[in-house]
């Protein structure tokens, strides 16, 4: 088995044991990306030479009998809407592509910290808006399960290079489903931690009351290993959430039997493939075998979650974006007529057609006249689905559905039509408008070989209730640890 | 609420976008769709659910300490305009 085949988990033991070094691993990390990243064009930006140097410090104080965290010496890719000091900070957008952030995101100090290796910033959807990751305005990023497919969105940069073997371990954000999507569409296992629960600052903000940073890996281990280091409260994010963080990883615990799961009868009817729905349902099937008590259970609001979704995240990303002017950093126009043309000019030009239709949506439902009818009332709305999930987990541990309609679609077959685009987060969007933590992972192949992801949802910090369900399955079905290309 | 054309014009004049921009011409009609889409939360009865959340939670506050920031240097860094160690802008007052 070679290097770029090995889980997080099982590098941390070699690194431990000495059997290999952090600069050996961060090579073999570079040159399984010289091999496939002209396929997936997973990264917008590498960082080979800081990551060498970083892994040689890591291999000296290890050498020098230091005792260090798990992943120390590890590498990891990192979503380029993620602040990092000095190096280039783009959103994919043409409005950031020369932006050298001053400062470190938290979850960037977090990962230097427990000693991490960054090997560079993946691509996106132009500022995390998109399911397909084709709106980046800077790279193409395949599905390296197919390259002729989409990997997801707007994490697609990072589940590619997750699924490619470039790293076994990525960080990246979900604000309507940024990492479970992509991480179904490419076969990877990817968490929305609960919000508040991993700083948000030196996130850039797309929807703030949404976005939420979170793990990719290719097993549920990895992927719990990863939370641990970058959940934790932080003054510097006032909805952080101060309470303790109990290791993840030492929680972990495959014995599921009595959890109680339900499946939502909404997510199986109309607009979900076959296919998909079947593969679900067969990982009903096997918690039941494990033990489980499976029963179906009903959240009648998910037909108006897409509409909720797109007022409240456009709302907010019209006016988190007004801060790109053209004046004080980013994009400026070549050309204009005095300052306000000088906003506008910089606006549309630097901004790509997606990110220029959700800020209008989001100026629309704020409006004056407008403002009633859709964002007070997707507010309220908000409020009864939150009761609607509340109801359901008087009944049940977890909740278990698809990740996406589909599996992942042909690139250019949905960039014509948006709102098909908007339908195919159906499954994802209403666990952000709740706030809960949601965990994808493989659950089965398509006829073409496309990899199935089942999404698996808990009730507020219920990430390791989620997680061990996560592991009971991955041990059942041997689904774990799928390395495309 | 259909959306018009004129109205579409607005918005972009508010969001400070450029109606007469490149492209712009298929973001206003994909607009009609959007907010078809958004239209259908005008069904759902709330009964008497109101946009006020969360009443239970507190905010975060924090003792009020300086902290060290920024020099003005990092900041200018990544302004696309620089005179007399400042951002400049057009003229504003004639």
């Amino acid at each position: 088995m070679e290097l770029y085949q090995k889980t997080a988990a099982e590098l941390s033991a070699m690194l431990k044991n000495k059997e290999v070094s952090s600069v050996e691993l961060t090579k073999a990390a570079f040159a399984r990306t010289a091999q496939v990243e002209e396929q997936t064009g997973a990264y917008i930006t590498l960082t080979e030479e800081k990551a060498l140097a970083d892994a040689a410090a890591i291999d000296s104080r290890r050498a020098a009998g230091e005792t260090l965290p798990p992943l120390a010496g590890v590498p990891v890719s990192v979503k380029d809407n993620i602040c990092t000091k000095g190096i280039r900070t783009t959103c994919a957008s043409k409005m950031l592509e020369n932006f050298l952030p001053p400062y470190n995101a938290t979850v960037m100090e977090k990962l230097d910290e427990a000693g991490l290796i960054m090997t560079g910033k993946t691509n996106l959807d132009e500022f995390a808006m998109g399911s397909s990751c084709e709106n980046s305005a800077l790279r193409k990023t395949r599905n390296p399960h197919n390259l002729d497919r989409v990997t997801g969105g707007s994490s697609g940069g990072a589940a590619a290079s997750v699924a490619a073997g470039e790293v076994s371990i990525a960080v990246g954000s979900d604000t309507g489903g940024s990492i479970r999507q992509p991480a179904s569409f490419c076969g990877v296992v990817g968490m929305k931690p609960t919000y508040g629960t991993v700083s948000r600052y030196g996130l850039i903000a797309f929807a703030s009351s949404l976005d939420q940073i979170g793990p990719f890996g290719r097993c549920i281990e990895d992927t719990a290993m990863l939370a641990d280091v970058l959940m934790g409260h932080d003054m510097r994010d006032s909805t952080s959430v101060p309470r303790e963080y109990p290791s993840l990883t030492a929680g972990l615990n495959a014995d599921i039997k009595g959890m109680k799961i339900g499946l939502p009868k909404e997510y199986f009817g109309e607009g979900i493939s076959e296919e998909v729905s079947k593969a679900v349902l067969a990982a009903a099937e096997t918690y039941r075998q494990l033990g489980a008590e499976v029963v179906e259970i009903s959240l009648p609001l998910s037909r108006y979650a897409l509409p909720i979704y797109y007022i409240l995240s456009s709302a907010e990303a019209s006016s988190n974006l007004a801060r790109f002017d053209g004046v004080k950093y980013g994009y400026r126009a070549k050309e204009f007529d005095g300052l306000i043309d000088l906003y506008v000019k910089s606006r549309s030009e630097g901004f790509g057609p997606e990110v220029q239709r959700r800020i209008m949506l989001g100026t629309y439902v704020l409006s004056s006249g407008y403002y009633d009818a859709y964002y007070k009332k997707a507010r309220a709305a908000q409020r009864a689905i939150r009761a609607d999930y509340a109801k359901a987990f008087e009944q049940v541990d977890l909740i278990l559905t698809p990740t996406a309609p589909t599996t992942a679609y042909k690139i250019g077959e949905k960039t014509s039509d948006p709102l098909q685009m908007y339908m195919g987060d159906i499954c994802t969007v209403s666990v952000n408008i709740a706030g809960l933590p949601g965990l994808v992972q493989p659950c089965g192949f398509d006829a073409d070989k496309m990899p199935i992801g089942m999404q698996l949802i808990g009730p507020r910090f219920g990430e390791q209730t989620l997680l061990n369900a996560g592991l009971a399955y991955e041990k059942a079905s041997g689904l774990s640890n799928i390395v495309a290309l | 609420m259909a959306i018009t054309r004129e109205n579409v014009e607005y918005i972009a004049n508010l969001a400070r976008l450029d109606p007469k921009g490149e492209g712009f011409d298929q973001i206003a009609e994909d607009m009609q769709n959007i907010v078809a889409m958004v239209d259908q939360l005008q069904e759902l009865e709330l009964g008497d659910i109101t946009d006020i959340i969360d009443t239970d939670r507190k905010n975060a506050m924090r003792e009020d300490v300086p902290v060290e920031s920024f020099d003005k240097e990092t900041i200018l860094a990544n302004a696309p305009c620089v005179e007399c160690g400042g951002v400049s802008v057009p003229r504003v007052v004639e």
